[in-house]
């Protein structure tokens, strides 16, 4: 009898908050929010792993920044630039000829991007489907630590009709990150433009200017170059590529020059201002102090990008966040409450999807059977310039750095017959391995499908091969992979073809 | 019992013990050893065995119950079999990961029949059997120290707990091309290779490097030094965490208990009012508690709703309406004096009476005759308001507006 007095005090109380009272109650063993690629992969994996398991996402369409506005769509424009660009200015070499004009149709263009974008996005809810896992398309926010509200979004397709509870046993927070902004620079998305919007330019401008020389940056000057404009990259470091090996970066930094693109190195951003449809962007050198005026069509501000929690509600529960706005957690990625763990751009490592992918699936593990898998020191890079730029393990600079004596092989496509009779010689394959034991430590390359070359170095780090496993492994002929081959073979030995 | 999660766990013997298949025609029984039930576990305590010696299980079966310092864990068996031999009893504690704590056969075994191995005497066996040399009982044994066995079972629980690099090679493994080589330029057989050769690479993997370590081609502790460089980087680095410092709205924050408290929201009011000459501090400090408790009754004492309304009906809001009497907001107020003159006792005591009359810092200028003959003080009124009520709100800003009446009240 007291008991169920209790209950009903209980019960009253909560009545008493307005914001409980109207919504509509589901019941679930995993709530994931955010479905990009750490959050739909987690939510799948769990699904297959028995759980019952509801994923939420505001934008409505699944795949996260990856598949709407990031990895996905710009390596569809950077395919279709290629080919433009090839037709353009390499078919006439090659003994094709070309009669009629050939010219970019930036509706179609732009369109052929969007549509495989859609069939992604679609894929992923069908993904959801067949593995039975809830999307709710709205706004998740923490209601208390067992209980996620998802909230209605005006304007995204299938928002949910009310605010609905999702009471659930475990949570993996996965909501990604946002473009880093400029202090001082508006962006407009028209003249001044993120990652975003330089995917949706309407037309291809004369002049296009860039704050930041990484990835982001680098790709989308790739892309609007061989479209025909005017690009300068502007970097604050005496670098670009960021994390890359420094030999790598001056040799991207070379074949990007000998493709148009205007380097402006040490160079920092005083302010950007559009005026009607140019935008006047003062720049200073860091060391000289001399200031110069450029002028540009558009602006791109792809200067990095930061963890988005806003709309969460993580403060409610004291979910603590370090200094660059990350959600702190431990090595299972559980934050202070063990059933809430934490996945992908929103926390620590780097920025990549397939890196959130992983851990999407450790965490799953971790909540089923107390054990999960991620080895941060094989997490590759790739950036989808012409030639490809692709590494993973360690750069020259950082086994200096550690005192590890290393030696380099090296092998130019230049002497790679598949690149060869493509007619694609630019770059080279470098792999770094320790001096005593031939352990592979890093590879780095810059070439023709180098994004699919690493992988197997990858799986060479995995398993701790020396350079001399990699070199007896038999690789095809003739193929790109065999410039893999050959500079592991010339790293411990002497290379065959060089 | 504080807390309990059963966790299914499925362990196989081939999990649990490595190469497996390599000891199975020469010796019958299998080693079952204490399994890690996270890669941080060390030691854990047995709670319960749901089978006896003798007894059959089915893959799936919950073998044994194990404590480890945060939860119990049920145990499966993934294969079909027989229990052998309980080393280890129920009860006990601190039972390190990888120690041998049981015996599994085949369902089919015979028990009388078959060999079982002491996990004592294993080590003095050594030299003596060659038969078993291979097996995977050895495995266990070549290690001088049981307390190193969980290394070599799970390499993520070496990497952080700091042990050895090296261990002892998986007998389990295809050898790497490059190690074949090296160990057939050497005179060393495969099984000398994998019994001899400290493994460092993933999972008791031996690499180049380990056999150059061995023959002597390269310093001794070249390979495993390489590994423990490169563990260091396996895992996401969070010993240098800055968090970020907690904003002073959070401060308020964290009074209010419970995560579902939306955030109170504060009004703020600063008003410069000014006293006859002759009125003390005291007193006015006094009226001025007087007039806000007033004003405090007023605001919540007067209904919401419109009550000239021809809709209104005082029934129907009293039954909606939470008793007036209920607090919707708390006020906290500073008075503080700005130039203090006189302090010549009054007579009367309402405030509107001690108010010298309208005041702010724009007519500062020309009141400075009035400043002669006047107080001036500052009241820093602060009212949080409940997020409880639904007319909170308004009742909290009605009552700020009586305050503010005081500034611009004239003397009377």
């Amino acid at each position: 009898m007291l008991r169920f007095r209790l209950q009903s005090g209980a019960s009253r109380r909560f009545l008493s908050q307005t914001s409980s009272l109207l919504a509509a109650k589901k019941q679930h063993d995993l709530v994931i929010i955010g479905a990009g690629p750490g959050g739909y992969v987690a939510a799948i994996k769990a699904a297959q792993l028995g759980f019952d398991v509801a994923c939420v996402e505001k934008r409505g369409r699944a795949g996260g920044t990856c598949l709407n506005v990031g990895c996905i769509p710009s390596k569809a424009l950077l395919n279709n630039s290629h080919l433009y660009h090839q037709m353009k200015h390499d078919s006439k070499q090659r003994g094709i000829d070309i009669n009629g004009d050939v010219a970019i149709n930036m509706g179609q263009f732009q369109k052929a991007k969007d549509t495989c974008v859609k069939q992604l996005t679609g894929g992923i809810e069908m993904l959801f489907k067949k593995n039975g896992v809830t999307y709710y398309k709205g706004l998740g926010s923490f209601e208390n630590e067992n209980s996620i509200k998802v909230s209605p979004v005006e304007g995204i397709e299938g928002s949910i009709a009310e605010e609905t509870i999702l009471e659930t046993k475990n949570i993996i927070v996965a909501t990604g990150s946002e473009v880093t902004p400029f202090p001082g620079i508006k962006i407009d998305e028209e003249r001044i433009v993120s990652s975003t919007g330089a995917l949706d330019l309407k037309e291809v401008p004369k002049r296009l200017a860039i704050i930041g020389g990484g990835i982001i940056g680098l790709e989308m000057g790739s892309v609007y170059s061989r479209l025909g404009s005017k690009v300068s990259v502007i970097e604050f470091q005496p670098k670009i590529g960021a994390t890359m090996d420094n030999e790598v970066a001056t040799t991207t930094q070379k074949f990007l020059k000998k493709q148009g693109f205007d380097f402006k190195l040490g160079t920092k951003v005083i302010s950007a201002e559009r005026n009607g449809d140019v935008v006047n962007i003062e720049v200073e050198n860091v060391k000289s102090g001399k200031k110069e005026n450029l002028e540009a069509d558009v602006l791109l501000v792809a200067v990095g990008r930061r963890p988005f929690i806003q709309g969460l509600n993580a403060e409610s529960l004291g979910l603590d966040v370090d200094k660059r706005g990350r959600l702190v957690i431990d090595e299972q990625f559980n934050t202070k409450f063990p059933h809430i763990k934490v996945i992908g751009d929103v926390t620590f490592g780097p920025m990549l999807a397939h890196k959130a992918e992983e851990e999407g699936i450790a965490a799953v593990e971790y909540l089923k059977q107390g054990h999960g898998h991620v080895n941060y020191a094989n997490i590759p890079s790739v950036m989808y310039s012409h030639p490809e730029v692709a590494w993973v393990g360690k750069t020259e600079e950082q086994l200096k750095e550690d005192k590890i004596n290393y030696k380099v092989g090296k092998f130019p496509f230049m002497a790679n017959s598949r690149a060869k009779t493509n007619m694609d010689t630019e770059g080279f394959v470098k792999i770094l391995i320790d001096a005593e034991t031939e352990r592979l430590l890093g590879a780095h390359i810059v070439g023709p499908n180098a994004g699919e070359m690493i992988a197997e170095a990858g799986l060479a780090l995995e398993y701790g091969a020396s350079a001399e496993d990699i070199a007896r492994v038999c690789h095809a002929h003739p193929t790109l992979s065999e410039a893999f081959k050959e500079a592991n073979l010339a790293a411990f030995s002497k290379s065959i073809n060089f | 019992m504080p807390f309990r999660s059963i966790l299914k766990v499925p362990v196989g013997r081939l999990t649990s013990v490595r190469g497996l298949h390599a000891g199975q025609q020469l010796l019958k029984a299998q080693v079952f050893a204490m399994p890690a039930m996270s890669p941080t576990m060390e030691k854990g305590g047995i709670v319960e065995w749901k089978f006896k010696v003798g007894e059959s299980f089915s893959a799936g079966d919950v073998l044994l119950e194990v404590e480890t310092d945060k939860s119990q864990i049920d145990v499966e068996a993934q294969d079909d079999g027989k229990m052998a031999k309980i080393i280890v009893d129920n009860g006990a504690k601190d039972v390190n990961v990888g120690e041998v704590i049981a015996y599994l056969a085949e369902p089919e075994d015979d028990l009388a029949s078959l060999e079982l191995p002491s996990p004592d005497s294993s080590s003095k066996k050594e030299a003596s059997s060659k038969k078993e040399e291979n097996t995977n009982k050895k495995e266990t044994a070549a290690e001088p120290a049981p307390k190193a066995v969980p290394s070599t079972k799970k390499p993520a629980a070496s990497s952080s707990s700091g042990t050895r690099a090296s261990e002892q090679a998986n007998p389990s493994q295809v050898l790497l091309p490059s190690v074949q080589i090296l160990l057939h330029e050497n005179n060393i057989s495969a099984e000398d290779a994998i019994q001899k050769i400290p493994a460092s690479g993933p999972n008791g993997r031996i690499l180049k490097g380990d056999v150059l370590s061995y023959v002597g081609k390269v310093s001794q502790d070249a390979a495993s030094k390489l590994t423990q460089y490169i563990k260091k980087f396996e895992k996401l680095d969070l010993s240098n965490i800055e968090l970020k410092a907690p904003e002073p709205k959070q401060a308020i924050k964290s009074e209010a208990p419970g995560p579902v408290k939306p955030q109170p929201v504060v009004l703020s009011e600063q008003l410069y009012l000014k006293t006859a000459q002759n009125v003390s501090l005291e007193q006015f400090a006094k009226s001025l508690r007087a007039y806000i408790n007033e004003a405090k009754y007023l605001s919540h004492d007067q209904p919401v709703a419109n009550s000239h309304s021809d809709h209104y009906d005082h029934l129907f809001e009293e039954l909606i309406t939470p008793e007036p009497t209920q607090p919707r907001f708390q006020v906290s107020y500073d008075l503080i004096p700005t130039s203090v003159r006189d302090l010549t006792p009054q007579q009367h005591d309402d405030i509107f009476d001690l108010l010298a009359g309208p005041s702010n810092l724009s007519t500062k200028v020309d009141t400075n005759l009035q400043v002669e003959q006047s107080n001036e003080y500052l009241v820093d009124l602060k009212v949080t308001v409940s997020d409880k009520f639904g007319d909170a709100n308004i009742k909290a800003q009605r009552f700020v507006d009586y305050v503010r009446d005081l500034e611009t009240s004239p003397e009377n």
